[in-house]
């Protein structure tokens, strides 16, 4: 199954400056102020090499609050709500469709400036993050079938601790962030999700104004680049691994950005490149973002 | 019973009054202008916290932020704002205060190369080198010891020192 694959979308949409847009960034929130990001996401995966013919769609809205607690430390705070839907080929035949919605697991976070080198039109940062994803979420939901299965459920039920490690370069014409992080996930209702690694890396340029840089604090349109590549192992369930869980994903992610001084409005398609599941895992076909964030 | 006439009266004399103590009290004396390079700032997202912080400032007014080249620049319309509180404002914005350009007027004490420029309170800047230093020797020469200096302030020791760029008799 699919089974957390969208938990992971969800987390790392935690950036809430300007920077990527499937992943965080090392850029500075001011001292004692709040951004607002919302974000719909709609993940689709279809590529299933099992009799069941699973079709899964997942819309996404989470809702990201960053405050900056001191000029190098931002907490963070993300809240999901889901809309899970999944079509599934039943042994008599039979074509069902599964779904479930409601709001899924919060996950907060805190993020601190390790690195910091400022110069004129330029600024390199580091920053390590450390953060819990909370079983907000509801588990056991069921219908007329029963249980749904964990790529339906809106929460995990469990406690997962992730941290990693984001790399910030930016200038007036171009960003380049860069990302390693790992979670890890632990038992619940005597289910137990694999762990995930993954690696990101985004670069923004500059196209609209393509020259110099006019006169104030004028708005800016990014061609942005990125990519993901995300490690997940098996799951078990009671004990016992999972064979059709878990693999790799490996994601490239046009997009655009609208950056202005109180607001970013930005969209991206994560298109695999890679998409290889363990055994007779769910195969992604893409994940599409469309995000806006405001400084108040 | 008050006739209109004793109004008029009250009401003129009360603004002649005025106009006498305004001629009268010393010319304000303040840091008027600031001027500070921000090194770190890159993108408009990350310019409106510093905007903010800035704005926050006791007496600012008219910030203004050029990302091209790095500026950010605002008036202070009352008060006595030295540059600590404003350095303290950028890195609360999460940037970096390099350079920092002011423009102040107020009253020159001392002589010869020791100068001090009195900005309200008991607050003082020294005055020394820079290229319109000269000239304001000369003008406190002449005895025109109220004046406007421009030119870009440190701190030296327990000293805010401004390097006179600009100097003029107010």
């Amino acid at each position: 199954m699919a089974s957390l694959v969208l938990a992971s979308a969800l987390i790392w949409t935690s950036g809430a400056e300007a920077g990527p847009i499937t992943f965080n960034t090392a850029l500075p929130v001011h001292a004692n102020e709040l951004i607002l990001r919302e974000q719909v996401i709609w993940l689709r995966a279809t590529d299933d090499p099992s009799p069941m013919d699973r079709h899964l769609n997942v819309i996404a809205v989470p809702t990201v609050l960053v405050y900056g607690a001191h000029p190098r430390v931002a907490l963070f705070g993300i809240l999901p709500f889901l809309y899970k839907r999944m079509d599934v080929t039943m042994p008599s035949g039979d074509r069902v469709r599964r779904s479930a919605s409601g709001f899924g697991d919060l996950s907060t976070f805190v993020r601190v400036t390790a690195l910091q080198i400022d110069r004129l039109r330029e600024t390199i940062r580091l920053a390590p993050f450390v953060g819990l994803k909370m079983p907000t979420g509801a588990t056991g939901i069921a219908d007329d079938l029963g249980q749904l299965p964990p790529a339906l459920q809106l929460g995990s039920g469990s406690w997962d601790p992730f941290g990693g490690l984001i790399f910030t370069w930016q200038k007036l014409r171009w960003e380049f962030d860069l990302s390693g992080s790992y979670v890890v996930r632990t038992r619940a209702n005597d289910f137990n999700a694999g762990d995930e690694a993954r690696g990101d890396a985004s670069f923004q340029y500059r196209v609209v104004p393509w020259g110099e840089v006019g006169p104030g604090v004028p708005s800016w349109l990014f061609a942005v680049l990125e990519t993901n590549v995300i490690w997940q192992d098996h799951d078990e369930i009671a004990g016992v691994r999972n064979p059709n869980s878990g693999g790799v994903n490996w994601y490239l992610a046009p997009g655009l950005q609208w950056v202005t001084l109180r607001t970013v409005l930005e969209a991206a398609v994560q298109i695999p490149v890679l998409s290889r599941p363990n055994g007779q895992g769910l195969g992604r076909d893409f994940i599409a973002r469309l995000s806006f964030r405001v400084n108040f | 019973m008050i006739s209109t006439r004793d109004i008029l009266t009250v009401i003129t004399a009360t603004a002649v009054l005025i106009g006498i103590v305004a001629v009268a009290a010393p010319a304000l004396a303040a840091v008027d202008h600031y001027e500070v390079q921000v090194d770190g700032l890159a993108c408009p997202f990350c310019a409106y916290g510093l905007e903010k912080k800035l704005k926050e400032l006791p007496g600012v007014a008219n910030v203004q932020i050029e990302l091209n080249t790095g500026w950010a620049s605002f008036d202070v319309s009352s008060g006595v704002l030295l540059p600590a509180p404003v350095q303290a404002a950028v890195r609360d914005a999460g940037f970096t205060p390099r350079d920092i350009k002011v423009t102040a007027s107020g009253i020159v004490q001392g002589k010869g190369d020791e100068l001090r420029l009195s900005i309200g309170g008991d607050q003082t800047i020294a005055l020394h080198g820079g290229a319109a230093f000269g000239q304001l020797r000369a003008l406190v020469k002449e005895g025109h010891r109220d004046v406007v200096v421009t030119g870009l302030i440190r701190r030296v020791d327990d000293t805010w020192q401004l390097t006179v760029a600009k100097a003029k008799q107010r």
